[in-house]
């Protein structure tokens, strides 16, 4: 209903600035946010224009076999003769994008089942039928451990990168459910909801502005986590050999280290399997430090701090009467001068 | 006699827990005329807030349900109103101050995004762009209202009638011309360097500071009615006496009936005009303040008054009611304050007493102007 007034470009700069502020004065997170960068952007270029980072196919045959790392064949080759950082380059664009794209539809739907759940369940309506049908799903769904679930959902659509990306994005929506719901229930009851709701705002754009902006912050950490979560899924998965096969013409992580752990290869060959897998803890690093780092900004109690801490050479206007709620009594407050300023 | 803004006719409340049921209000009357501070006092547990929240329809329900009885909102039964209407009633038409200061504000947005969020509520009703509750004889009339600029005057006479009306209905406000309103409303509360507060979070705020900014976002919603509840308890001594001297220059200020509900008797006798005093879910007196302060006409009340602390005090000794508020799943029949009562007779414990006129101690008032709940009031000033 009410469109909030344009932002100015004053104020966007403003935001850019806390945020290069909240980063500098947290070096890991910041170090999670260019490590994001540089993979989503390394991603991008594999898609686009391979031959730039990737020197071999996934299944060429380079002539060397079974050699350690060189400057030529950076992480070495396998018996096969293959490049293993070609293929583990290669198999960035899928596992990336399985991660965040499992991850971001587990967001989207069992968010939104969650704030349905959670918030228009007032007894005796229909929200509430509604509400008690999503949670008794999702009882249902997480009753089953989801890994195995998963397992056996991917065996029976038949092995493949969808049907597995299918049956891990199916068993994963629950636990947004119930997490946003938690978080909905938690925050539905508070005074400020009530006082939206008793300043004449509507139901739904109580939802949208005073809830869901408040639970944004929980949910956003927990999302960054959660696609390193369901990349190490899908490897677990790709590593028991029902998602991809390795060797193949797309190669991925999981598959690679099943193949080259496989056999004891592991003993004689140990970077075979040390690049699929370093490739795989750097990923889900980055995405950890990167929930880390968005929980500072988003949150504008530690935001706040993190400006300041860092802002000593520009400093923010003059805070004459910021004492904490515990802080006892507010010069700004005492001495405020009588001066009827008139309504509107 | 004009028309009150609010008139509460025999409502009565009661939430099911479990398997009993609480009868939090019973049988409440109450008129508050346009430009009246009424104050509810009563011990905690009363039912002060209860009613305070069911004038709005902010109580949850269930638990809670409205037994009986009608809330009169300038004509409009709000019990009969549906919920998912109420919306445009509340804010523009009944606003509400919190208790709680330091957890009604929202934590995710700076004090301008605060208040404009209730400004642009009201703007949005006042252009009608946002439909606001039109009902009863005499329906919420906000087209009254001057929503026409210089601009749309100028092009009156050239474009056809309604499209200037339409333009200015467009007419999108600017940030900065809801900064200037916000900054007026800061300064409306008294807040010293409103500039910088005004793009402050709730958390940068002190207890005091936080509940001027409910305040003037429930003003700036132009309320015909105004409920405070509780809206000092919360804060410490010094910052209560400086928002209450804020809510009594207020009062004067606006345009607003105001329903003031406290545990605090001093509170009242600074801010109110006429007081309820309730006790166990009902109304007991009600009377002008001066008029219940001086002689107070229900023992009840008497009590209430007498057990107030004082700064100094000759014996030295605080006084206080013998006895507990009784459980309201099993309210005392008659009287339910007899238990406790000093000079209950037989007729306390079977019928409760109406609500009926007193004399009143000054001979300028109406002769219905105090009102107690009890059989024999004559007894009252006897009372230690």
């Amino acid at each position: 209903m009410a469109a909030t007034p344009p932002r100015a470009p004053a104020q966007f700069r403003e935001s850019l600035g806390t945020f290069w502020r909240v980063l500098r004065a947290n070096p890991l997170s910041f170090l999670g946010f260019l490590m994001v960068a540089i993979i989503c952007l390394t991603a991008l270029i594999i898609l686009v224009a391979p031959h730039l980072l990737v020197p071999y196919g996934p299944q060429v045959n380079t002539g060397s076999y079974s050699r350690g790392p060189s400057w030529k064949h950076l992480f070495g080759t396998d018996g096969n003769g293959f490049d293993i950082y070609s293929n583990v380059m290669l198999a960035l664009p899928l596992d990336l994008g399985i991660g965040v794209g499992i991850a971001g539809a587990a967001l989207l739907a069992g968010g939104g089942l969650g704030l349905i759940a959670g918030f228009y369940d007032r007894p005796g309506t229909f929200g509430a039928a509604v509400s008690l049908t999503i949670m008794r799903l999702t009882d249902i769904f997480l009753s089953f451990p989801s890994l195995i679930l998963a397992l056996a959902i991917t065996r029976a659509l038949g092995i493949g990168v969808w049907e597995t990306v299918f049956a891990i994005g199916l068993t994963w929506w629950p636990f947004y459910v119930r997490l946003v719901r938690g978080e909905v229930l938690a925050i539905k009851h508070l005074p400020y909801v009530t006082a939206a709701r008793a300043a004449g705002v509507r139901e739904n754009r109580i939802l949208l502005r005073h809830v869901v902006r408040n639970l944004l912050e929980p949910i956003i950490v927990y999302f960054t986590l959660d696609i390193g979560t369901v990349l190490v899924t899908y490897s677990t998965i790709g590593f028991i050999g029902v998602a991809s096969k390795y060797p193949g013409p797309q190669p991925e992580w999981g598959a690679m280290l099943a193949y080259y752990q496989g056999g004891g290869l592991i003993n004689t060959y140990p970077w075979e399997v040390f690049a699929p897998g370093l490739a795989i803890f750097i990923t889900v690093l980055a995405f950890s430090l990167l929930g880390d780092g968005l929980r500072d900004i988003l949150d504008p109690r530690t935001r706040r701090a993190f400006v300041r801490s860092t802002a000593s050479h520009d400093p923010p206007p003059e805070t004459p009467a910021l004492p904490s709620a515990g802080g006892g009594a507010a010069p700004g407050a005492v001495a405020a001068p009588f001066d009827p300023g008139g309504l509107g | 006699m004009t028309e009150p803004v609010l008139r509460i006719q025999n409502l009565s409340i009661s939430y099911t827990v479990g398997a009993g049921t609480f009868q939090a209000v019973s049988d409440v009357t109450l008129d508050i005329y346009p430009g009246r501070v009424v104050g509810i006092v009563g011990e905690t547990g009363c039912g002060k807030s209860t009613l305070a929240q069911a004038i709005p329809r902010l109580m949850p329900e269930p638990p809670g349900s409205i037994g009986a009885g009608r809330i009169m909102f300038r004509g409009t039964d709000l019990v009969k109103v549906p919920k998912s209407k109420m919306p445009m009633v509340r804010g523009t038409g009944i606003g509400m101050i919190f208790q709680e200061p330091l957890n009604s504000l929202n934590p995710a947005y700076r004090v301008f995004d605060q208040i404009v969020e209730s400004i642009q509520i009201r703007h949005f009703r006042d252009l009608g762009l946002v439909k606001s509750f039109q009902g009863g004889d005499k329906p919420f009339d906000y087209s009254k209202r001057p929503t026409t600029s210089v601009g749309s005057a100028l092009t009156k006479g050239i474009v056809p009638d309604g499209a200037a009306e339409q333009a200015v209905k467009e007419r999108i406000r600017t940030k900065s011309d809801y900064r200037k309103e916000v900054l007026d409303y800061l300064r409306l509360v008294r807040i010293n360097d409103p500039e910088t507060i005004i793009d402050l979070y709730p958390h940068e705020l002190s207890g005091g500071m936080r509940q001027r900014i409910m305040i003037a976002m429930a003003l700036s919603e132009k309320p015909s009615l105004l409920i405070a509840d509780e809206p000092t308890s919360a804060l410490d001594v010094t910052i209560q006496a400086q928002v209450l001297t804020l809510m009594k220059d207020l009062i004067d200020e606006v345009d607003a009936s105001i329903l003031f509900i406290s545990h605090d008797l001093g509170v009242i006798a600074e801010t109110a005009d006429e007081i309820g005093v309730m006790y166990a879910g009902r109304i007991i007196e009600y009377g002008p303040v001066d008029e219940v302060f001086r002689s107070p006409r229900h023992p009840y009340t008497k009590m209430l008054l007498a057990a107030a602390p004082r700064i100094y005090k000759a014996d030295g000794s605080l006084r206080s009611i013998p006895g507990n508020v009784p459980n309201l799943s099993r309210p005392p029949p008659g009287c339910r304050f007899h238990p406790r009562c000093p000079i209950a007779k037989p007729i306390c414990k079977v019928d409760p007493p109406p609500l009926a006129p007193v004399p009143p101690s000054d001979p300028a008032l109406a002769p219905d102007a105090h009102k107690s709940a009890c059989y024999f009031p004559e007894e009252v000033p006897g009372l230690p």
